[in-house]
């Protein structure tokens, strides 16, 4: 048998755990990957960090950089693929070279949105999702003589973006649309909570309103007008309102996209032997049970797993993504599980707070079973909840001790002890 | 490949794995030195969890496929693909602690080094035969076993 080609478009966290898993299983095949950008496999979630010098490149690199050569991957990196033809099994790239493949994996992760606010082109406007990104903006901001930032968008990545710029000596005001930041991952109070202590810290956030127009004088950016009708100086503008699956490539290839590429269980999608993974990939979520795009790490790293391992024959079976995140602004840390923004009574939903001090805990129950855990200020032990939410367990006989800081395995019942801790991991 | 289990019938919560540990990773080699003199004090990669009449104590259990790995940002905790172990290089830790909201065991934790806040976990003792938590426990409450 001829050795089996695979060809990975795109190459980070999915891309990755992709070509690790395919050599698990395949030893032979030829592996390919294709990354518009020019870098080995990057922290992409850390270019914040990059930017304003805490980290350099060695904390960049995502893998150790022999990482290829050791996988036996041939890198096409710096190449962008402009179009899949799936009958005659190739993508092909702007240089007009044709790459042929059996088994083919798309993990284009996601593009910034950026919609059309008038007087958006030109210099002094910046997206912030890449490595060139970070670098770009750094270089921007250093030929500033005194550097004023209006970031477009309070998530997750404007409020870091608005973080490293604020270490950075820039003088930043954070402009959000919701009555409050980091909408998508946090309820109302703890967001409030995480907004008074980036305010403490020195960044101007403005809820409830949103960029209108971009001022411009003689070319260069001087403030934005809010839809308010306020008026910001500024000379740099950060737009990071979102992402959106990068599905571009896809058009004409017969690949079904929602609102990402729709994969199946095996992360494959409506044709046969191309799969995708990652950001731009929608599929199955674990507490809701219904498609969708879930673009955090720990997901994208996942289908990349579970994709590779199917392209190179081995069953594996998704278990559905569960939203998870972890993130620290000025020190202070706060992590969301689950389910943590929807608890209304009638449907079954009950919430279980916990305050004390600086730390802030909450549960949401379903039925009496765990979908939910938010911290703030408090991580130790905090992944058992998850392992409780994977397995769907009623909790409501020990609902007094879910949130207690000693919270641990023998506080659950026994089966799933010995499930858990009596067994490899 | 071979990792550490607790045997949760056997174990009277003595702590002497913790200080097994500590002792372990510390730089004097010494429990009493150790305790008193290091700076900042090293932190037991193993956790006793004691709720009468039960105890056991927990650290990494290096998964075939580990969710800190998966969820680790920047590459800092990385599968050693020669021995198995789950390897974190402190050096390379931002402190974002996806690894700490990712572990399903919640055994890794946070400490201090070079003044900044990494994760930190079991190692399994590199230079021992036996992770010292395992040779020092005097029930056999835990074990350093390949259960497959």
């Amino acid at each position: 048998m001829s050795r089996k080609k695979y060809v990975i478009i795109g190459n980070s966290y999915a891309g990755v755990f992709a070509i690790e898993n395919i050599r698990k299983q395949d030893k032979e095949g030829e592996i390919t990957v294709i990354s518009a950008e020019p870098y080995h496999a990057y922290a992409r979630a850390a270019i914040h960090e990059y930017m304003d010098g805490i980290i350099g490149d060695s904390q960049m690199y995502y893998r150790d950089k022999h990482f290829y050569e050791r996988h036996r991957v041939k890198t096409l990196l710096g190449m962008a693929v402009t179009r899949i033809e799936p009958k005659e099994n190739r993508v092909v790239l702007d240089s007009g070279q044709k790459v042929n493949f059996d088994r083919l994996m798309i993990s284009t992760g996601g593009i910034p949105i950026t919609p059309p606010i008038s007087g958006s082109k030109g210099p002094g406007m910046f997206t912030f999702t890449t490595w060139d990104d970070a670098k770009v903006l750094r270089d921007w901001i250093k030929k500033q003589k005194k550097p004023r930032a209006v970031v477009i968008g309070g998530g997750l990545i404007g409020l870091q973006c608005a973080e490293g710029l604020k270490h950075m000596g820039v003088d930043v005001t954070v402009v959000e649309l919701a009555d409050y930041v980091l909408v998508k991952a946090l309820d109302q109070l703890t967001a409030q909570r995480v907004q008074k202590w980036l305010e403490d810290n020195g960044l101007k956030i403005m809820t409830g309103t949103t960029v209108e127009s971009i001022i411009r004088v003689k070319g260069k950016v001087t403030g934005v007008k809010l839809k308010n009708g306020e008026k910001l100086k500024c000379d740099t503008v950060v737009l990071s309102i979102g992402v959106r699956p990068n599905t571009g490539l896809l058009e004409g290839s017969g690949i079904k996209i929602n609102r990402g590429i729709m994969v199946n269980n095996t992360m494959q999608t409506n044709v046969e032997g191309i799969f995708a993974a990652g950001d731009v990939a929608e599929a199955e979520d674990f507490l809701r049970k219904r498609a969708d795009v879930i673009p955090i790490i720990p997901i994208a790293t996942m289908q990349g797993m579970i994709a590779g391992s199917n392209m190179a024959g081995e069953k594996k079976i998704y278990p559905g993504g569960l939203p998870q995140n972890a993130f620290q602004f000025f020190g202070k840390s706060t992590v969301s599980i689950g389910n943590v923004i929807y608890v209304d009574k009638n449907d079954g939903f009950e919430e279980i707070v916990r305050d004390q001090g600086d730390v802030h805990k909450k549960a949401v129950l379903k039925d009496g079973k765990l979908v939910g855990i938010l911290s703030m200020n408090y991580m130790t032990r905090i992944g058992i909840y998850n392992s409780v939410i994977r397995a769907r367990m009623d909790v409501s006989g020990i609902k007094d001790k879910l949130l207690s800081d000693n919270f641990g395995f023998l506080d659950l019942p026994k089966e799933f002890r010995d499930e858990m801790l009596t067994k490899p991991g | 490949m071979k990792v550490v289990y607790p045997r949760e019938q056997w174990c009277v919560a003595c702590n002497l794995c913790e200080v097994a540990c500590m002792t372990e990773h510390s730089k004097a080699k010494d429990p009493l030195k150790t305790y008193l003199l290091e700076k900042p004090r090293p932190v037991s990669r193993t956790r006793v969890e004691y709720k009468q009449p039960r105890a056991l104590s927990l650290m990494c259990r290096h998964c075939a496929e580990a969710e800190c790995v998966q969820a680790c940002k920047n590459g800092t905790l990385t599968r050693n693909e020669k021995t198995g172990t789950i390897e974190l290089n402190q050096d390379k830790c931002l402190g974002c602690w996806m690894c700490i909201m990712a572990c399903p065991y919640g055994v890794i934790t946070q400490v201090i080094r070079d003044e900044r806040p990494v994760a930190n976990k079991c190692d399994l003792c590199p230079e021992r035969d036996v992770p010292a938590c395992v040779a020092v426990c005097p029930n056999r409450a835990l074990v350093f076993e390949d259960r497959g």
